[in-house]
């Protein structure tokens, strides 16, 4: 339980993805441009391989819980399938909602999809790391 | 949410280096459940407070996106949905057992300190 608990946390900290662009925090605030940058496509291409990464576990660990709901002996009206889903529902929200309070910081400036990209990639791989510890905790 | 904490708050406190039975275990993981949740409070005032003092900032006559503070409610009220289901899908091993307490204490106070080091960290970047 503890190695779960420590796991979970681990996981769920929105340490910076060792692969993404750095954050270009000493350089003076640039003025808003109404293209990406090359920081900003390349973050969000690194979010694009952490969604795919996320949707790759989601679908073995959603296979895992929905073959325990087949296992199920209780017959209850409990499914582990189902009650996944609705935390990941749930997670999608919180991402986007804590990911526009982290880009609020930067409102305005240049770097704000930047800085909310490599939130939502931190907080993807985070959750993917959860997801599969879902079934390494059974 | 307001009887198991009078209960805790009654019973007798366990040796949590050494707890051996389930109710102990049980008992020990709600204090520290209830420990997390409360320098989760602490920290998310400090934050709130900060994105106040940001939206002091905003020109309302040219700003009209939403504010910093009613963002941060917001993505706040959003973990705590998502925390509660997140746990219950933890638990759902031990449903109906003895033990299913304990686990959502635990996933609790695991969450709950992942997201006080992110309201902390929200600070550090203002």
């Amino acid at each position: 339980m503890i190695a779960l608990a420590t796991l979970l946390l681990a996981a769920a900290t929105p340490t910076p993805h060792p692969a993404a662009t750095p954050h270009p925090k000493a350089s003076p605030t640039p003025k808003a441009t109404p293209s990406p940058g090359p920081l900003t496509k390349a973050a969000l291409v690194e979010l694009d391989h952490a969604e795919s990464a996320l949707a790759g576990q989601w679908k073995i660990t959603n296979a895992f819980m929905a073959g325990k709901d087949a296992q199920d002996q209780k017959r209850s009206h409990f499914s582990y399938a189902a009650a996944l889903l609705d935390s990941q529902k749930a997670w999608r929200t919180y991402r986007a909602a804590a990911c526009r309070v982290e880009g609020g910081v930067h409102a305005g400036d240049v770097r704000q999809p930047l800085i909310v990209a490599q939130c939502k990639t931190a907080l993807t791989n985070a959750r993917r790391l959860q997801l599969k510890g879902l079934m390494a905790s059974e | 949410m307001l009887i198991p904490l009078l209960l805790l708050a009654a019973a007798p406190v366990p040796d949590c280096g050494n707890a051996q039975t389930q109710m102990a275990m049980t008992e020990c993981a709600g204090r520290d459940a209830n420990a997390a949740d409360a320098a989760l409070n602490r920290q998310y005032a400090v934050t709130l407070a900060a994105t106040k003092r940001q939206d002091a900032a905003i020109d309302r006559a040219t700003d009209k996106a939403i504010s910093y503070s009613a963002a941060l409610v917001a993505a706040q009220r959003a973990w705590i949905t998502f925390r509660d289901a997140e746990c219950r899908s933890q638990s759902m091993e031990m449903r109906g057992g003895s033990a299913q307490p304990m686990l959502v204490y635990s996933c609790t106070a695991a969450l709950t300190r992942a997201r006080t080091a992110q309201l902390k960290q929200l600070v550090s970047q203002r």
